[in-house]
């Protein structure tokens, strides 16, 4: 098992990456009516994607091992 | 129940689907890295700061916080923040700063073992029964708050909630230990911000900004200190001297730095500046949490003029409701599996205190010495299931008592008070003898209990009042007896003291650490922001 699946920024990463994209997905087709006049679902879909890929991009980097 | 509070469709089942796999993957995923006792109670010693940072946050920001933080500032406007800063920034601090370089560097391996380093093998059994069985108690209690409010929102049996969330909590923490339980907390904690943030945000614009929402409230929902001057002034009942003695210093301070639920997080870290950085970096975001429980919370006392009132729905529904208001399908689903993530963290928290104070502190301790790692292992796991179990069997007695969770929550906070108390003349008095530690604990809790149940009613302005004098009294008692008790009592050889006792250890340096991951810099710079605060929303 690579080291990467226990890395928890990778985790992270991933489970707002798939949230992300259900929602943007889901609010465009769907777009079921809310309180606001935008598309709720599909902005904060955005949102989450970009937080998320953010964390991907995070867990590219090598975590220091801090010196005592 | 037929009619729920909110509409639930497939896409909301999915979402919260996709979390439960998720959390059980972790599980499976950390699990071969389980190979000492350590490993499995203790993460190893061996995780980043920042990640035990949120897992010492989350651990305590259970749901039930969540919809309890909100409820109240509903009810009381912006008092409720001295929940949030001066009742446990001031103590995060102190134990980074003060107290972790007892707790880590004396590779102790729970809150129970210090005390027998310290004092003696019963100041230790004390604290490791009534901690065990007090965690279990909490968590199947909030087992079944949390089962309630899922049928009120949702319409799930509370017989279906319960079984589920234990079973998930059971696989993932049975598989991977701490280490399970720390990736979910910091999952949770992300998770609960994406999931709510959007609420105050919403709910803000929708009421003109802030200076829009607090011109239709009360006066005194939007002050902090400015109502405090004598007891009765302000809803909650609560004055300046009660907040700061007993809720800033008897309460605060004996929940953040004696609680294993929380210290466990910080001995996860990997090295002891890790570790003192541990509360002080949570303490930056938990100055801010306020933002997303408490401000729904005045929100709400806007937006739904029936709240709290007779025939209207409760202050527990604040949060909730506002879902309701807010979020189209998709979204909900996202809020509630935020929610469904704090309940269980917060259940996975309990339940990993437990085990290790079960397996160390009486297993180990009084049990079977000299057994092997795969032997503690495989008991912790066996804690583990029987631990929730009770705490399903005690989420079912709880249906029957309607109040009995503030009850719990105050019993919980009486046993925290004196326990600071020793700790805090364990650490730095040398001549506390162990058996003036001892009977310090005892009568302390003792006392604390007698309070509770044999003052007469009305003797504090309110429930919190109560709460607030009664943690400060019991610390009082137990300073009190230790120091009459040590003072005929045998104390302990300096050289048995070494690395347990202020004076007699090293104090930790950094000099060549960057100012931004000195323990010390960190907490003036958080201090300050503190202050700040308080002024601001005076």
């Amino acid at each position: 098992m690579s080291k990467r699946m226990t890395d928890l920024r990778f985790l992270i990463g991933l489970l707002f990456v798939i949230y992300g994209v259900i929602l943007a997905v889901y609010g465009l087709v769907v777009n079921p009516p809310s309180f606001v006049t935008w598309n709720i679902n599909f902005v904060w879909g955005l949102v989450l994607l970009v937080v998320g890929v953010c964390f991907l991009i995070w867990s590219r980097f090598e975590e220091k091992d801090d010196e005592e | 129940m037929d009619q729920t509070l909110l509409k639930t469709s497939l896409i909301d089942y999915v979402i919260i689907v996709i979390y439960f796999v998720f959390v059980i993957g972790i599980g499976f995923m950390v699990k071969n890295q389980m190979k000492t006792g350590e490993d499995f109670f203790l993460s190893g010693r061996s995780i980043p700061a920042w990640i035990t940072a949120l897992a010492f946050l989350s651990a305590n920001l259970g749901a039930l916080e969540v919809l309890g933080m909100a409820a109240s500032g509903a009810q009381y406007g912006l008092l409720t923040t001295h929940y949030y800063w001066i009742g446990a920034i001031p103590a995060m601090l102190f134990l980074g700063i003060y107290m972790m370089p007892f707790y880590y560097a004396t590779k102790i391996r729970s809150v129970p073992e210090y005390l027998k380093l310290r004092f003696n093998e019963a100041s230790r059994a004390v604290n490791a029964v009534s901690f065990a069985l007090m965690t279990v108690l909490t968590s199947g209690i909030s087992l079944y708050a949390m089962a309630l409010i899922f049928q009120v929102m949702v319409g799930w049996s509370l017989t279906t909630s319960i079984l589920i969330s234990a079973v998930v909590v059971m696989v993932y923490v049975g598989l991977g230990g701490l280490t399970s339980s720390i990736y979910n907390e910091v999952l949770q904690f992300f998770l609960i911000w994406i999931g709510l943030m959007l609420i105050p945000f919403l709910g803000l614009s929708e009421l003109g900004g802030w200076e829009g929402m607090l011109q239709r409230l009360p006066e005194s929902f939007g002050h902090v200190w400015a109502n405090t001057g004598a007891n009765g002034d302000n809803e909650m009942g609560i004055g300046w001297l009660g907040v700061t003695l007993g809720l800033g210093f008897a309460l605060g301070f004996g929940y953040w730095t004696t609680d294993f639920l929380v210290v466990q997080r910080t001995l996860a870290a990997r090295n002891l500046r890790a570790a003192q950085n541990t509360p002080v970096l949570a303490s930056f975001f938990k100055m801010i949490v306020p933002v997303l429980v408490i401000v729904p919370g005045l929100i709400a006392a806007v937006l739904i003029p029936d709240l709290g009132k007779p025939g209207g729905p409760t202050y527990n529904l604040a949060l909730p409701l506002l879902m309701e208001r807010y979020y189209p399908p998709g979204l909900l689903g996202l809020g509630l599996t935020a929610m469904l993530a704090s309940f269980m963290s917060g259940m996975a928290g309990n339940v990993t205190a437990f085990t290790t104070v079960w397996t160390y502190d009486i297993y180990q301790a009084y049990i079977k010495k000299d057994a092997s790692e795969k032997h503690y292992i495989s008991m912790g796991r066996w804690a583990i299931f029987v631990g929730i179990l009770i705490s399903i069997g005690t989420a079912y007695i709880a249906q029957s008592f309607s109040s009995i969770m503030d009850y719990m929550q105050t019993l919980f906070s009486m046993f925290n008070a004196p326990l600071f108390g020793t700790f805090l003349l364990g650490i730095f008095w040398k001549r506390a003898t162990p058996w003036g530690g001892f009977w310090g604990l005892v009568l302390g809790v003792l006392s604390a209990f007698a309070m509770y149940f044999f003052l007469p009613e009305g003797t504090f302005f309110s429930e919190a009042a109560g709460n607030f004098w009664r943690a400060w009294w019991a610390w009082v008692i137990t300073v009190v007896v230790t120091i009459v008790v040590s003072s005929f009592t045998k104390p302990k050889k300096d050289e048995e003291l070494k690395g347990l006792v202020y004076g007699l250890t090293e104090r930790p340096h950094y000099p060549n650490t960057r100012w931004y991951k000195r323990p010390g810099i960190l907490a003036i710079i958080v201090l300050v922001i503190l202050v700040v605060l308080n002024i601001l929303f005076w």
